[in-house]
């Protein structure tokens, strides 16, 4: 089962993606971040870079929010504001606090690395701001952005 | 089960995305290849187009298993974005990344493609 359902409107305002908390639909995921980050103006390196920040966030709700069953709803929302490339995922599973998942030891040797918090540690480094809220009505949302260059309407940008 | 030499290098070709839909298959795979006896497993990710934390779990537990049972794993012709995540995460230091330019050896394995 792919894509539930798919709403774009205007130039600058908002897109929504809305699938089943099921693995095989993060390509579909990345390639919906990707146009719309490219319409936003991103480069191909901001663009790869937000498309991962997005794939651990589904990634984080199918196998942690919803315990890895496939039923639940998993919705990423895109838009742009005057400076940055706006984009939410939300999951309506179990409560997720980031300030539980210790971070990763970087420099730690082979034998003593640990196999989790790879994940949020990414998505820290891949966008320039990061919000993550908690609430039984709204459920989890992580709110990632990504600065993007602003240019006079109808130039390109010259870097 | 045929005999190898210990120091054969297989080389495993992996395309595409390297996510939480292919990492467990993957991770079958190579399994699967430890225990036809291969130590040196060589990955090629010059076709892959993206890698993420799920992919990275597997490359750790991959890299302990070949050295546990006496062997090792490397990776080749890395993309340099995916070169980026791997030293984001800080795995350039405990894996082996051969930075050697491609050759036209041919693959002694067939391309995985999940």
């Amino acid at each position: 089962m792919g894509t539930l359902a798919y709403r774009e409107s205007q130039p600058g305002k908002q897109s929504e993606m809305c699938v089943l908390s099921q693995p095989t639909n993060l390509a579909r995921i990345a390639e919906f971040v990707g146009s719309q980050a490219r319409r936003a103006g991103l480069d191909e390196d901001a663009v790869y870079d937000i498309q991962m920040a997005v794939d651990e966030a589904c990634t984080n709700s199918m196998n942690h929010a919803y315990e890895g069953q496939g039923d639940g709803l998993v919705s990423v929302c895109c838009y742009e504001d005057e400076t940055d490339f706006v984009v939410s995922v939300t999951d309506h599973g179990r409560a997720f606090d980031p300030g539980t998942v210790p971070e990763p030891r970087l420099n730690a040797p082979l034998e003593e690395r640990e196999i989790g918090g790879l994940g949020l540690y990414l998505m820290r480094k891949l966008v320039d701001r990061i919000e993550f809220s908690s609430d039984k009505m709204l459920g989890n949302r992580v709110v990632m952005r990504k600065h993007r260059k602003v240019r006079p309407s109808g130039c390109q940008s010259p870097e | 089960m045929d005999a190898r030499a210990p120091n054969e290098q297989l080389v495993v070709p992996i395309e595409g995305r390297f996510d939480a839909v292919r990492a467990p298959a993957l991770d079958d795979h190579l399994q699967a290849l430890l225990r036809a006896g291969h130590l040196e497993i060589t990955l090629d990710l010059a076709r892959v187009r993206y890698l993420g934390s799920s992919g990275l779990r597997m490359l750790l537990l991959a890299h302990r298993r070949q050295l546990a049972a006496g062997g090792h794993l490397t990776l080749r012709r890395v993309p340099p974005r995916i070169l980026r995540t791997l030293q984001m995460a800080g795995f350039d230091q405990i894996l082996t990344i051969e930075l050697s330019p491609p050759t036209d050896e041919t693959n002694a394995g067939g391309p995985w493609d999940g």
